[in-house]
């Protein structure tokens, strides 16, 4: 069986006290901005959290948001939960971070504080899968009375007006007031907080590292304003107003460093010089030192008048290597030899151009090519019985 | 006169000019009755044939005027030893003694043809006006180069058979060239034709074994080609490892260079170390072994080895000094002493080669040089027809060394060209008692035979012939038609006399001459590639006994991981890598600590389970490394080299060509003379059966990581199972 509809409809305080007064068990699943879940075993609300739900946890929400843990406890619970398939509660109760009093404890206010929202919405949609038992899967679940739960919630709702207007405003801080409890009176949390005002922190401050509700927080310190414990200072009236949390220094996360800059840097700027001495020439004609690069004509203009341009043939290579170059020219030499006497034995006499064996194929166009680049002349000699083929 | 050929030659003949009114070796019979017949050199063979052969022989012999007394002062009297018993020397035998006949023999006594009343004959010896001015020959270089022209236009034209058929009319015209075979065996495999491949491969490969220039030329391919790949495998071997001990490899250079006692690996800086020895512009190789230096620290065990057996190899080949390479050097060289060596003995004459030999000789103090020199240049002297000067180097060359094969040879072949054939018959039978496996002097000895009409002892001979092997396909030379004489064969150079002469000269080249353009690819001249190699060996081998701990590895007890002696911890005396000891530190409580630790174990083997199928597909073989596997890695590795090989390489490799290799190329000839200096112009387009069966490779090689990459995730290695085991190790308070 599924109750399903809109919460401008039917709101949440009437729907739990109906699954309350039938004592039913199920989900309770309200989807507005955020989604909440409600779980029931006969009629007494057990969990508010859902594992299955996509949606963030909301104790963990809660514990965030009210400072329970330091930002390293908060890092170990992350590397637990990342790293095995533990329930929050488990991680929290195995780790000792809470007891299990504690937790009960904590688990119920987040009931009452979403059941306060909840009441709060007036757009969304609500949806109860019911179950025919408990609920399966419910982690550390305890037992709340619905009617309680929404006397209390209906209570806040009644007083959250008076306190958003004592507290408009995030920064307005606390002074000392002129009378002053005694230890005794204030309870854990009481106490927490006093030390807190007292240390001059915003009340945005004080709620979000007071380790209780929001609403508890405010509640707190209204009373120990209307006691005197406190007076409020509101932020135009505090001349520390505007440092808010300047005077604190932000946690610099350790980053480790170079064992020793001055070497790396040293390293590293040896590497481009040594880099640029490799591979900056490529760019500026070392190839003509590379293989068997090709001389390059250098002309040099004569100085004076009547003098003339010098031109030279300047080679990159090192002498083994013209030596290399020299060895592959006889051996084009001799490719070209070749196709001309194959030439003379088709034809009965050799070519009056070098073009006509690459006609004939028997000499490449790549090769007749590199000999025109190379300046090679071909003459027939002694009327066509022999030829010359010079650089 | 009448002259028989050899059989097979003037059958080739009627084959190929069955309309020819002309033909070889055809002479004019004046038979008894007086009649003008023609006859061709070759009769089939019939049992009554000796009969009337020996008729006309007894009716020739007037005509020849072979008798001993027109016998001409012999100019080789040092080389004609006369028979003990000239008078009973039968005229057509040498080795049946002229026996008498009663009744029933070939000719009967009274007819007048009986050898026994022949005059006493000590010589044959023919005229001087009708020796050859220039002797035939047997083979035909240039005509065979023309062939093979032809060949490869067929080729071009894609007429296969064709080409095939002109590459066997060039190996019939020069049967010296190993490479029309090799280029025959290539374009069968280009044509995809299996069978003619293998037919021609194996006949490529016995070709090769008789052309000692061939074979060095076939050497430096060789060697340029096992550079190429044993670098390719390099590669991918190194490639490989760098993916397996990229992790590793972060954590050590994140260990020199932060001061992080966690030593976290930082997954970039590898690529810094790479990027580190590029800038150094080490080349092909000087990259690999630069890199390789932290690897061969990284590995261990077979590893380590292989890494090293590899390096080595490439050392050993790129060692300058291998006698066989350097010596093979010289091959390239058209202008080498050893190509003209090879030039003069097999090419027509020439006045440029005589010139060269002869200013050569005169500078040569090497008697072994000299006699090399003297050889090739007495070959081309007799080519010429000057006899009589090739005969006084053959003698020079005998009085140093009386045993020189193919002088005795040469000097039998003039002999028998100045026609005296009596003496060139003995000065064959002389050099076949010193050298009795060369078929060639049979041969020789079977045209001077057949010259004298000796048929029974010519069939002999070129039977003795064929069995050593020289059975020569026929080559018709028109120069040897007119003046009647077969050709005989001029040995030239031995293949242990032209590796001398190639030892001779070989220090006048760079060892490296056939890899001279890719001086820049492979390595960082000035310095040699050898030493490039070997230093960094040294080096490495220096690091790795230094770094003494990488020789006692540990892993870690959760998750078998190696594990750094300074960043790992001890945890309940267990050793633990950084991470599971962070999460054991961190673990307050048994229940976490034990749920922790076992959810590590199964996160770092799930993702060890993916780092091996994302390897395994990056680079085949990669993944093998992995698990462990170095066998199958191997040759996953090797398969991927031989096809990275194919397609990048093979193309560029040509036995066939006369001088051309990859690695001695201008720089204009070259794709790219830095990054890769190929020839461009032999480029064969991307139909090639080279970068078909490459690429055909690299998808086969692919497929199989794609498969095997399934399989490896299911094979996770047992260092990971064990990370079961050590679970059990665990204190009992986690558990």
């Amino acid at each position: 069986m599924a109750l399903e509809g809109q919460l401008s409809d039917f709101n949440l305080a009437e729907i739990l006290q109906l699954i309350a007064s039938q004592q039913k068990s199920g989900f309770l699943v309200l989807e507005s901005r955020r989604e909440m879940v409600f779980v029931f075993d006969k009629g007494y609300l057990i969990s508010t959290r859902d594992r299955r739900s996509k949606a963030k946890d909301p104790l963990e929400t809660y514990l965030q948001s009210y400072g329970f843990f330091s930002e390293a406890q908060w890092k170990h619970i992350e590397f637990i939960k990342g790293n095995s398939s533990l329930d929050l509660t488990e991680i929290l109760l195995s780790e000792s971070l809470l007891d299990e009093e504690e937790l009960i404890l904590v688990l119920q206010v987040l009931a009452q504080e979403m059941a306060h929202h909840g009441m709060q919405l007036r757009r969304g949609r609500y949806h109860f899968t019911a179950t025919k038992e408990t609920p399966p899967g419910v982690r550390f679940r305890y037992r709340l009375d619905v009617q309680g739960l929404l006397m209390e919630a209906a209570r806040r709702l009644d007083e959250e007006t008076q306190l958003k207007e004592v507290f408009s405003s995030q920064a307005i801080t606390f002074r000392q007031g002129e009378t002053v409890p005694s230890p005794e009176e204030l309870s854990a949390t009481a106490t927490r907080i006093m030390q807190l005002a007292l240390a001059g922190e915003t009340v945005g401050r004080i709620i979000r590292t007071g380790k209780a509700d929001s609403f508890t927080v405010r509640t707190l310190l209204k009373t120990f304003c209307d006691e005197g414990y406190l007076t409020l200072v509101r932020p135009d009236q505090d001349d520390r107003s505007g440092q808010g949390n300047g005077g604190r220094k932000s946690e610099t996360s350790r980053a480790s460093a170079l064992k020793s800059m001055p070497v790396a840097v040293l390293i590293l700027v040896l590497f481009a010089i040594a880099g640029y001495l490799r591979w900056a020439p490529l760019m500026t004609g070392e190839v003509a030192a590379i293989g068997l690069a090709e001389p390059v004509i250098e002309i040099t203009p004569g100085v004076g008048p009547g003098t003339t341009d010098r031109v030279e043939m300047v080679t990159g290579l090192d002498g083994t290597q013209q030596v290399n170059r020299r060895l592959r020219l006889r051996q084009i030499q001799h490719d070209v030899e070749r196709a001309l006497e194959l030439f003379r034995y088709q034809n009965g006499h050799y070519p009056e151009m070098l073009s006509l064996l690459v006609n004939q194929g028997m000499l490449g166009n790549a090769t007749y090519q590199l000999v025109v680049e190379l300046g090679w002349t071909y003459a027939l000699i002694e009327e066509g019985h022999q030829y010359s083929l010079a650089a | 006169m009448i002259t028989y050929a050899f059989q097979q030659r003037m059958a080739c003949y009627r084959m190929k000019n069955p309309d020819r009114n002309q033909r070889p070796d055809v002479t004019v019979d004046r038979g008894r009755k007086g009649r003008r017949q023609r006859q061709f050199g070759h009769r089939p063979h019939r049992p009554r044939g000796g009969a009337i052969v020996a008729l006309l022989v007894l009716l020739a012999l007037p005509t020849l005027g072979v008798t001993a007394a027109h016998a001409q002062p012999n100019t080789a009297a040092t080389v004609m030893p006369t028979a003990p018993n000239t008078a009973n020397a039968p005229l057509d035998t040498l080795h049946t003694p002229a026996v008498a006949t009663a009744g029933g023999g070939t000719s009967p006594a009274e007819m007048g043809i009986s050898r026994k009343l022949l005059p006493e004959a000590k010589a044959t010896h023919v005229p001087a006006a009708k020796t050859p001015r220039r002797p035939p020959r047997l083979d035909d270089p240039l005509g065979g180069e023309y062939q093979f022209h032809l060949a490869r236009k067929a080729m071009s034209d894609g007429d296969f058979d064709l080409a095939s058929a002109k590459v066997d009319e060039a190996l019939i015209a020069d049967r010296s060239q190993s490479r029309y075979r090799w280029w025959h065996s290539s374009q069968a495999l280009k044509k995809f034709d299996p069978g003619a491949f293998v037919w021609a491969m194996p006949k490529a490969l016995r070709a090769v074994v008789q052309d000692p220039v061939g074979q060095q030329r076939l050497i430096i391919l060789g060697h340029q080609g096992l550079v190429l790949l044993s670098a390719l495998f390099w590669s991918v071997l190194v490639a490989a490892y760098l993916l397996k001990n990229w992790h590793y490899l972060a954590h050590d250079i994140s260990a020199m260079m932060y001061r992080d006692p966690k030593h976290t690996p930082r997954l970039w800086l590898p690529f810094l170390l790479i990027l580190g020895f590029l800038f150094l512009r080490p080349g092909w190789v000087g990259l690999l072994a630069l890199l390789s230096i932290p690897l061969v620290i990284q590995t261990r065990c077979g590893e380590r080895r292989l890494l090293v057996v590899v390096w080595l190899a490439a050392c050993l080949l790129l060692f300058p000094n291998w006698s066989l390479l350097r010596n093979a050097i010289p091959a390239l060289d058209p202008d080498s002493e050893t190509s003209l060596l090879v030039r003069a003995s097999r090419q027509a004459p020439a006045s440029n080669l005589i010139a060269t030999l002869e200013r050569k000789i005169s500078t040569a103090n090497d008697p072994e040089r000299r006699a090399r020199l003297q050889l090739a240049l007495a070959i081309q002297r007799a080519r010429r027809g000057q006899y009589t000067q090739s005969s006084q180097l053959f003698q020079t060359i005998l009085m140093h060394d009386p045993t020189h094969v193919a002088a005795q040879i040469g000097l039998a072949n003039n002999t028998y060209y100045r026609g005296y054939l009596d003496a060139a018959i003995n000065g064959y039978q002389l050099v076949r008692k010193l050298a009795p496996k060369h078929g060639e002097i049979p041969y020789n000895l079977a045209q001077v035979y057949f010259k004298k009409l000796f048929v029974p002892e010519a069939s002999d001979a070129l039977r003795d012939a064929r069995a050593l092997g020289f059975n020569p396909p026929v080559w018709e030379n028109p120069s040897s038609q007119a003046e009647g004489y077969s050709p005989v064969v001029y040995l030239g150079p031995t293949s242990a006399e032209l590796r001398a002469s190639s030892s001779w000269e070989a220090p006048n080249y760079d060892p490296y001459a056939h890899m001279a353009s890719w001086n820049f690819f492979l390595g960082c001249p000035p310095l040699s590639l050898f030493i490039v190699l070997a230093g960094s060996l040294l080096m490495a081998m220096a690091f790795t006994f230094w770094w003494s701990h990488q020789n006692d590895p540990r892993n870690c007890g959760n998750c078998n991981w190696t594990i750094c002696h300074e960043c790992s911890r001890v945890h309940d005396g267990v050793w633990l890598c950084p991470s599971c000891g962070e999460t054991a530190d961190r673990a307050r409580s048994d229940m976490v600590l034990a749920t922790l630790l076992k959810n590590r174990s199964v996160a770092v083997r799930l993702q060890h389970s993916q780092r091996i199928n994302l390897t395994s597909r990056i680079l085949p073989g990669a993944g093998h490394l992995l698990v462990g596997d170095l066998g199958r890695a191997i040759w996953r590795l090797a398969g991927v080299a031989v096809a990275l090989y194919l397609v990048l390489f093979a193309w560029a490799f040509d036995p066939a060509a006369s001088w051309l290799t990859p690695g001695l190329l201008l720089a204009s000839e070259t794709i790219h003379p830095v990054w890769f200096p190929l020839p461009n112009h032999t480029w064969p387009g991307w139909t090639d059966w080279t970068l078909a069966v490459g690429g055909m490779l690299l998808l086969i090689m692919y497929l199989l990581a794609m498969i095997d990459g399934t399989n490896l995730r299911h094979r996770i290695p047992e260092r990971f199972l064990a990370s079961a085991a050590v679970m059990d190790e665990i204190p009992d308070r986690a558990r």
